[in-house]
């Protein structure tokens, strides 16, 4: 993929540059992840929007080194602030910039908290982990976030089973804001709440960005959830980049045929009587033998023959936006 | 169906443990054809062999390489001046009076010593008393007959067929001129020593008949051609044991009972464990807790110290007489091993019960039974399979442990009680008689293992939850 | 045609008494997609199961063309469950798995007994499949629920609803797991069956949006009780109870500019909790009044076709 995008960067924080990560089968490999390139910017927000398979959860997981035992990165280069993560010690990498320059925020709240731990003591463990201050001070500033994330103090001292599911995710997002990281993933981090926990955890999220200047990279399958939320969006399908580009741009002039499919299929309630609800027909390719061409064409209204045949090319439209799509270049 | 069969036939597990299973069942069901001796515990089915005699083909090793098998022979005399051929089996001979005729028959030897030495042959004497026959072997004197018994002199019938058997194993210094002449101290030991004292080792030996006529006239002698017999220390496929039995006879009925118990076990344990489990889980309330109940009790039992105290029970009562014991045992144990079964099914079907498709089949409009039949049990299988593969091993192992003790089945061959038999003489002797050890320990083991990965290959095949992520 | 009257179903666990519905009167009419609405936790889901008689409730009747379904007994309860179907949120665990699709699809009509032969089977089965928009229909009856996807396996759960050819379809959050390209086909169905078909159903979500595009009818359930029900554009355009229009406009727009309204919900962070005596929302309500921590308010119409239970109004 052309290295064009990053010419966009202003101020890089992390750069994914031509990432291919494929998972290992009896048959051959799943190309989950396969050559995608795309940066953040110092106290930006990055959208990566994408359906179930799209290979959005196994970049975060490369992000992260916590890929499944079948999963290999087959090239490429996720580069935060200027070093090669992958190319890191894992020792290190776990100790000097896991939580404490990049923090995560999971969709199953529960999963990342022990139940069995009080949440301060989860809390605790993952400060005297990484920095050598001393109890009292990692207290201090435990009560401090928990706060700034809307949890009284009182229920640190409660086991995570006692909490709502609203409570529960402040806690995680507290738990990433510990160390004071210069980047957030949160993948799917409100999906499983109901939309007022959600639309509070939105907010809360956004105003910690905001104020705290961190950058935060916001996976989620729900397109909308980024129009509110992110500076950026990435749009990938079946392990590939598809859109990329400042968030107005996008969904002001979404270009791919399959970005526009997607925006025409979320329910709006403003304009529910004039627009009609849009299904993208046929289902995501088997990523193990992905079609020739562009991976969206089977399903894509616009295909043309050359979409079968050749991978479109990365370009750049117009400003910060970027598409891959044979129709778009054309024009 | 045939998904199924070809997943499993892909599994490694599996395929070891169809074989092993097969193969044991081949040798059970073969088992009258394999050998003639079907229980080697009855005293006229042992001594087919000198007591720990190590299989035939052990002899490759150098250790047990002169040891020799069972061997049987007819001698035949060499030719000498007054002994004619009357006809293939008999030889008359006549002796000068005063004289004295020595026949003599070689044995080719190619061992070391036997276990023990039988002879045997058809002696027809002179009418006369005037005479004295002796026996030597590897030139010393172990038998005299004549007609005046003086001990150590055996009595014959004068000008009548005598048969005559010499016996290593029951010679005395009443019987035998060889025993007489050994010091006072060895006499008891005769028996045992004989074999070594005349065929101590690898050669040519030879069995000397000799007619002494003290008359004054010749007189004639029939003598049939002697039988050799000696029981070795190399027979058959797995040697014997303390009594000189077959194990391989053992160890083919052993398998036997073991697979006929794992057989019973597993229908009770599918039976009675399945049955129990989805009625408490199904129906549930009143029933459930009844069942669940009896299910704890039978849980609860500790098995073996039971079994034990039965036993004992039944054997001072006298039960037993009217009842098989082993048939008593086998009962006791399967009946002992349901209940894992009937808590884990009852757990499975409450869960299943509880899931959505079942609710999705009871808002189609299907009744109990077809629920039950149709979307429970099937999803079941994998685990009752998996229950049959922790509970067989389990009851194959107590029944041999029982035996292994001595408390349970003495009677006939199982593979736990020759494990106990050789345990008990292992002390003395033949040190550790690993042909007797192995094959029942290694049996039990190889057995276990089977049914073990037959269900857990069962139960990876069979369980739906598998195929959602695949 | 089926209409629930002052349902209650109480979950005992342990001490605590969890009021699953509180009194709840809901009713469906022909050819009507009716929309209940509500977070988790509302009863929404107790209600779908108790209206079709999958869960007893301690009091109230549930009438299925004047008959009360809960004393059905033989050939009219087994004419209820052909005619009454249900689709569950999780097409996974609402199959069973070892089954192919084919037989998944032909059990309501064997349990019925509808179809003559097998051929007369597999033509009503093969239809249904094309039906529902799974084509080729052949290689879908062949396969194993785990070799599709989501969507296609919601498709085929549907398509064993309708193989009964039923009037009635309570559909429990449908879409909520499926991928948002394929929500609007799925949807598009349910449209179609009352369009087409005349089938009545209740569409059970957390998510109003989608409501707004297929519903004719919605109800708003808050903790075990109704709180405000009425056509889908008198709900939706004229939210009137303070929860309803939280969760409309928790609803985040699919575009930039509308940033302002998904973050000026007003919600009150539950500070205490509820009374046991009060209206149910007050602890979370901006607008509460001291009559609303005395009182539960009631059901009341505020047009003909739009009725809400709070004290404001």
């Amino acid at each position: 993929m052309s290295e064009v995008i990053f010419e966009e960067s202003t101020d890089t924080l992390l750069e994914v540059n031509s990432l291919k990560t494929y998972y290992t089968t009896k048959t051959g490999y799943v190309k989950a992840v396969d050559d995608v390139s795309l940066f953040l910017d110092r106290s930006k927000v990055l959208g990566v929007a994408g359906e179930s398979g799209c290979g959005k959860s196994t970049l975060v997981t490369t992000i992260f080194r916590v890929m499944p035992r079948n999963a290999r990165v087959m090239g490429g280069e996720v580069k935060f602030k200027g070093q090669d993560l992958l190319k890191m010690d894992l020792k290190t990498f776990r100790k000097e910039i896991v939580w404490k320059d990049i923090a995560y925020i999971p969709q199953a709240s529960m999963d990342v908290l022990d139940p069995v731990y009080k949440v301060k003591d989860q809390m605790l463990e993952t400060i005297l982990a990484h920095e050598d201050v001393s109890r009292a001070e990692a207290m201090e500033r435990i009560f401090r976030t928990l706060e700034s994330v809307g949890v009284p103090q009182e229920k640190a001292d409660m086991f995570p089973h006692e909490l709502s599911g609203g409570q529960r995710q402040r806690v995680v997002i507290a738990m990433a804001l510990l160390l004071n990281p210069s980047m957030i993933v949160s993948d799917e981090a409100t999906t499983a709440l109901d939309v007022i926990t959600q639309a509070k955890i939105l907010e809360l999220m956004k105003s910690l960005q905001e104020s705290r200047k961190f950058s935060m990279m916001f996976v989620t399958h729900d397109l909308s959830l980024l129009a509110n939320v992110s500076d950026s969006i990435a749009i990938m399908y079946a392990g590939k980049l598809v859109e990329f580009g400042d968030v107005e741009k996008v969904f002001s002039n979404p270009l791919h045929p399959y970005t526009q499919l997607l925006i025409k299929a979320i329910p709006d309630l403003r304009v529910r009587k004039q627009k009609k609800l849009v299904a993208i027909p046929g289902f995501p390719p088997d990523l193990e033998n992905p079609p020739k061409g562009c991976r969206f064409a089977p399903r894509c209204p616009l295909a043309m023959p050359v979409c079968s045949e050749k991978e479109p090319e990365f370009s750049k439209v117009e400003g910060f936006h970027y598409v891959a799509c044979h129709a778009v270049n054309k024009k | 169906m045939n998904k199924v069969i070809r997943d499993l036939l892909s599994r490694k597990t599996f395929i070891f443990s169809i074989v092993v299973i097969l193969f044991f069942a081949a040798i059970a069901l073969l088992a009258p054809v394999l050998t003639s001796y079907n229980n080697p515990y009855q005293v006229s089915q042992q001594f087919v062999a000198a007591p720990y005699a190590v299989p035939a083909w052990a002899t490759i090793f150098p250790q047990y390489h002169d040891l020799p098998p069972d061997v049987r022979l007819t001698l035949t005399p060499v030719s000498a001046s007054g002994v004619t051929p009357v006809n293939s089996s008999f030889v008359k001979i006549t002796v000068p009076a005063g004289g004295e005729v020595n026949v003599s028959y070689p044995i080719r030897w190619n061992w070391s010593s036997p276990y023990n030495v039988i002879l045997s042959f058809i002696l027809v004497p002179p009418a006369t008393s005037d005479f004295n026959v002796n026996l030597y072997m590897n030139n010393i004197n172990i038998m005299e007959l004549s007609p005046v018994p003086i001990p150590p002199a055996v009595s014959v019938t004068l000008g009548k067929p005598n048969s005559i058997t010499f016996s290593s194993q029951t010679i005395n210094p009443s019987n035998s001129p060889y025993v007489n002449s050994l010091p006072f101290q060895d006499q008891p030991l005769a028996s045992l020593e004989f074999p070594k004292a005349v065929l101590p080792r690898p050669g040519m030996y030879y069995l000397v008949i000799s007619l002494q006529n003290t008359g004054n006239s010749p007189e004639t002698f029939l003598l049939s051609n002697p039988h050799y017999t000696s029981l070795g220390y190399a027979y058959g496929r797995l040697g014997t044991d303390d009594n000189g039995g077959s194990v391989f006879s053992e160890f083919v009925y052993g398998a036997r009972f073991d697979l006929y118990l794992a057989l019973v076990a597993s229908v009770l344990i599918i039976g009675i464990g399945l049955i129990i489990g989805l009625l408490a889980g199904y129906v549930g309330g009143f029933t459930d807790l009844t069942l669940n109940a009896l299910t704890d009790f039978f849980l609860l039992i500790p098995g073996l110290p039971l079994l034990i105290v039965l036993i004992s029970i039944f054997d001072l009562t006298g039960v037993i007489v009217n009842v098989n014991k082993a048939v008593l045992i086998l009962l006791i144990i399967s009946f002992l091993s349901w209940p894992g079964t009937a808590k884990i099914i009852r757990g499975q079907t409450l869960s299943l019960r509880s899931r959505t498709f079942v609710e999705a089949s009871r808002a189609l409009g299907e009744g109990k039974l077809r629920i039950l039949f149709r979307h429970i049990v099937p999803n079941l299988m994998g685990i009752l399979f998996a229950q049959l593969a922790y509970d067989v091993p389990g009851v194959i192992l107590a029944e041999s442990g029982l035996d292994f003790l001595g408390l349970g089945i003495i009677g006939f061959p199982t593979w736990g009680n020759m494990l106990g038999f050789a345990t008990n003489d292992l002390s003395f002797a033949n040190g550790f008689a690993w042909w007797w050890v192995l094959p029942p320990g290694i049996g039990i083991i190889l057995l276990s293992t089977a049914f073990y990965y037959f269900g857990t290959a069962m139960l990876d095949v069979l369980s739906p939850y598998k195929l959602r992520g695949e | 045609m089926i209409e629930g009257k002052d349902l209650r179903v109480y979950f005992k666990s342990r001490d605590i008494v969890v009021k699953a519905l509180d009194g709840v009167n809901v009713s469906v009419k022909d050819r009507e997609i009716v929309g209940i609405v509500g977070e988790s936790g509302s009863g929404k889901t107790t209600l779908g199961r108790t209206i079709l008689n999958l869960q007893k409730p301690l009091s109230g009747e549930v009438l299925w063309n004047g008959k009360n379904v809960f004393k059905l007994k033989g050939k009219e309860e087994k004419e209820f469950r052909r005619q009454n179907q249900i689709i569950y949120q999780n097409p996974y665990e609402a199959v069973d798995i070892r089954l192919k699709v084919y037989d998944i699809v032909a059990e309501g009509l064997r349990v019925h007994n509808i179809p003559k032969d097998k051929e007369e089977e597999s033509k009503i089965v093969m239809e249904t499949l094309r039906d529902v928009g799974l084509t080729p229909e052949d290689e879908y009856a062949k396969s194993l629920p785990n070799q599709l996807s989501g969507g296609q396996l919601q498709r085929v759960a549907i398509a064993r609803a309708l193989v009964l050819n039923p009037s009635f379809i309570v559909a429990d959050e449908p879409v909520s797991m499926l991928d948002m390209s394929i929500r609007a086909g799925v949807l598009d169905i349910f449209k179609r069956l009352r369009d087409e078909r005349g089938i009545s159903i209740m569409m059970i979500t957390h998510d109003i949006s989608t409501l707004g595009y297929v519903a004719d009818r919605i109800y708003v359930m808050y903790q075990g009780k109704v709180i405000e029900h009425g056509s889908t554009d008198a709900v939706l355009d004229k939210p009137l109870h303070p929860y309803t229009q939280a969760l409309i406009s928790a609803v985040p727009i699919p575009d930039p500019s509308g940033r302002t309204s998904l973050f000026s919900i007003k919600v009150k962070e539950e500070m205490e909790p509820y009374n046991g005596k009060g209206c149910r929302y007050y602890p979370r309500c901006p607008f509460a009044m001291a009559s609303c921590r005395e009182k539960e308010p009631n059901l009341s119409g505020v047009s003909s076709d739009h009725y809400v239970a709070c004290f404001l109004y």
